[in-house]
C-alpha cells in the first residue's frame, strides 16, 4: 500500500511541477518569442515568393523540405530557452536549497520541468507545421499535401527529446545559468555540425551525431536521392553523406535517454553551496 | 676494257655494306614528336563505329527499379564489322559487356541490358571495342538520377517515441521503486 502511495505521490509531485514549469513559461516572454518565430518563420516562405513573384517551387515536398529546413533551428533555440536553466538556474539562484523542505524529490521536480519544457516545444513546432500545411493546402492543393509529413513531424518530436536531454546535461553540468545555455546551444548549433563536416572530410560517416541524424527530418521527402551512408564523389573528393532512417531513430532515442538520465543523475547528486 | 682492281672492289663493296647498314639502322631508330621525345605509333586507321544515342526506360527510376538501357551503334564503314563488345557502365563499374556482335556496312544496331538501379546520380557510358580493343571516340554517356527508396514508417517512429516517453515517466517512479526494494531488504 506504502509503495503504491509512494508512487502515486511520486507521479502527482511531477504533475505539479508540470503545471508550475508551463505556468511559468506561459508568464515569461520566452514562451512568446519562440510563438512569434514558429509563426514567423513558415509565413516568410509563403510570404516572399508572393511579394516578390517569384513563384514557388514545383511540387509540394520540394516547399515543405525548404520550409521546414528551419525547423531544426527552432527547435535548438526553443531547447535554449526553455531549459538552458532549468537545472543550472537552481542552483546558480540557490533555489534548489528549497528542495530540503519541501516532500518532493529532486527527481520529480527535475522530471517535471523536463516534460513541461517537452510540452511547450512540442506546441511550438506543431505550430509550425500547422502553418506549413496550411501554406500547402493554399499553393498547391489539399491533394498535394505530402503524407510524409507525418514521418518529419514525428522525427521533429523526436529530435525535441534528444535536443532538450542534451540542453538538460549541460544545464546539469553547469553552476552558471549563461554558461550551460551558450554551450547547449553551440554545441548544436556549431560544434557538432563542424565535428560532422569534419568527419565528413575524412571519409567517416558522423551516423553517432544527433544533428546529422536532425537531417532525416526534410530527408524523407525524398529531397536526397542517396539515403544511409556515402552518397558519392563529388567535387574535389569530398564523399557526400546522408543519415540512415533506422540508425538516425535509434540515435535520437539514445541521445534522448541517455543524457536524460545522466542529467538528473548529476542534478540529484548536485551539491548547493 | 676497265678493270676494277680488286682493292679497289673490295673498297666499293664495303662502302655499299656501310650505307647499306646505315640505312637499316635509321629504320630502326624510333620516331618522335620533337615535343617530348615518345615515341609515336603508327597511324592505324580504324573502323568508324560510334555509340550514337543512349536511352533508358525510365529517366528518372527509384532505387532497385530495374531499368532498360538502350543503346544505338552505328557502323559507318562500308564494310561488315565482327567481333564486337558494347561495354555498358555506371561510373567506373560495369553493368554488362555484350560480346561477338555484328554489325553491317552503314547500319545500326540497338543493344538493350536491364539495370538494377542504384540510388545517386550516374554516368551510364556505352563503349564499343572490337577484338577486344576499345575504339577511340566510340563512347557515349549519359546522366540517370536514381531516387532513393522512400525512407522510414511511421510505426517506427511512434515506437521510438513510446520507448522515451516510457523511460522518462519511469524515471519518476525509480526512486519511490528504490526505496521500496531497499526498506523491504532492512526489514
Amino acid at each position: 500500500m506504502s509503495f503504491k502511495r509512494d508512487i502515486m505521490e511520486d507521479i502527482t509531485h511531477t504533475y505539479i511541477g508540470i503545471q508550475y514549469e508551463l505556468r511559468k513559461h506561459l508568464r515569461r516572454r520566452r514562451f512568446a518569442i519562440a510563438i512569434i518565430l514558429a509563426v514567423v518563420l513558415p509565413i516568410l516562405f509563403y510570404a516572399v515568393p508572393k511579394i516578390w513573384n517569384t513563384g514557388f517551387a514545383e511540387t509540394s515536398e520540394s516547399f515543405v523540405s525548404s520550409n521546414l529546413g528551419f525547423v531544426n533551428l527552432l527547435i535548438i533555440i526553443s531547447a535554449a530557452l526553455f531549459a538552458g536553466d532549468a537545472i543550472s538556474g537552481e542552483f546558480e539562484k540557490k533555489t534548489a536549497l528549497l528542495t530540503f523542505s519541501t516532500p518532493q524529490r529532486r527527481t520529480s521536480i527535475f522530471a517535471g520541468k523536463y516534460i513541461a519544457a517537452l510540452t511547450a516545444i512540442f506546441v511550438i513546432v506543431s505550430l509550425y507545421y500547422i502553418i506549413t500545411i496550411l501554406e500547402v493546402i493554399q499553393i498547391y492543393g489539399i491533394n498535394n499535401v505530402p503524407l510524409d509529413l507525418v514521418k518529419s513531424y514525428l522525427l521533429a518530436l523526436l529530435y525535441v527529446c534528444s535536443v532538450l536531454s542534451l540542453t538538460f546535461f549541460f544545464s546539469s553540468i553547469f553552476k552558471s545559468v549563461i554558461s550551460s545555455t551558450l554551450i547547449s546551444f553551440f554545441t548544436l548549433m556549431m560544434i557538432l555540425p563542424i565535428v560532422s563536416m569534419l568527419l565528413t572530410v575524412v571519409k567517416i560517416e558522423p551516423w553517432f551525431i544527433v544533428t546529422y541524424s536532425a537531417g532525416l527530418i526534410t530527408d524523407v521527402f525524398v529531397q536526397p536521392i542517396f539515403m544511409g551512408g556515402a552518397g558519392g564523389e563529388r567535387g574535389g573528393g569530398f564523399t557526400e553523406y546522408a543519415p540512415d532512417f533506422g540508425t538516425g531513430v535509434w540515435v535520437m532515442v539514445a541521445y534522448a535517454v541517455i543524457l536524460f538520465i545522466m542529467s538528473i543523475i548529476i542534478a540529484v547528486r548536485k551539491d548547493v553551496e | 676494257m676497265h678493270e676494277i682492281k680488286k682493292p679497289r672492289r673490295n673498297m666499293f663493296v664495303a662502302i655499299v655494306v656501310i650505307a647499306l647498314a646505315l640505312l637499316g639502322g635509321l629504320q630502326t631508330i624510333p620516331l618522335t614528336n620533337g615535343e617530348n621525345g615518345l615515341a609515336q605509333p603508327p597511324p592505324q586507321l580504324q573502323p568508324d563505329v560510334k555509340i550514337t544515342s543512349i536511352t533508358f526506360s525510365n529517366n528518372n527510376p527509384g532505387e532497385d527499379e530495374e531499368i532498360t538501357i538502350s543503346a544505338t551503334v552505328w557502323n559507318n564503314n562500308t564494310m561488315n564489322i565482327t567481333n564486337v563488345t558494347i561495354t555498358f557502365s555506371y561510373d567506373i563499374t560495369t553493368i554488362e559487356n555484350i560480346t561477338n556482335l555484328s554489325i553491317g556496312a552503314k547500319e545500326n544496331m540497338t543493344i538493350n541490358v536491364t539495370w538494377k538501379a542504384v540510388k545517386w546520380n550516374h554516368n551510364i557510358s556505352v563503349m564499343v571495342s572490337i577484338d577486344g580493343m576499345p575504339l577511340k571516340d566510340s563512347m557515349m554517356s549519359k546522366e540517370i538520377t536514381v531516387n532513393a527508396k522512400p525512407i522510414g514508417d511511421v510505426l517506427s517512429l511512434v515506437i521510438a517515441l513510446m520507448i522515451v516517453f516510457i523511460i522518462i515517466t519511469g524515471t519518476i517512479t525509480i526512486p519511490g521503486i528504490w526505496k521500496y526494494i531497499t526498506n523491504k531488504k532492512c526489514k
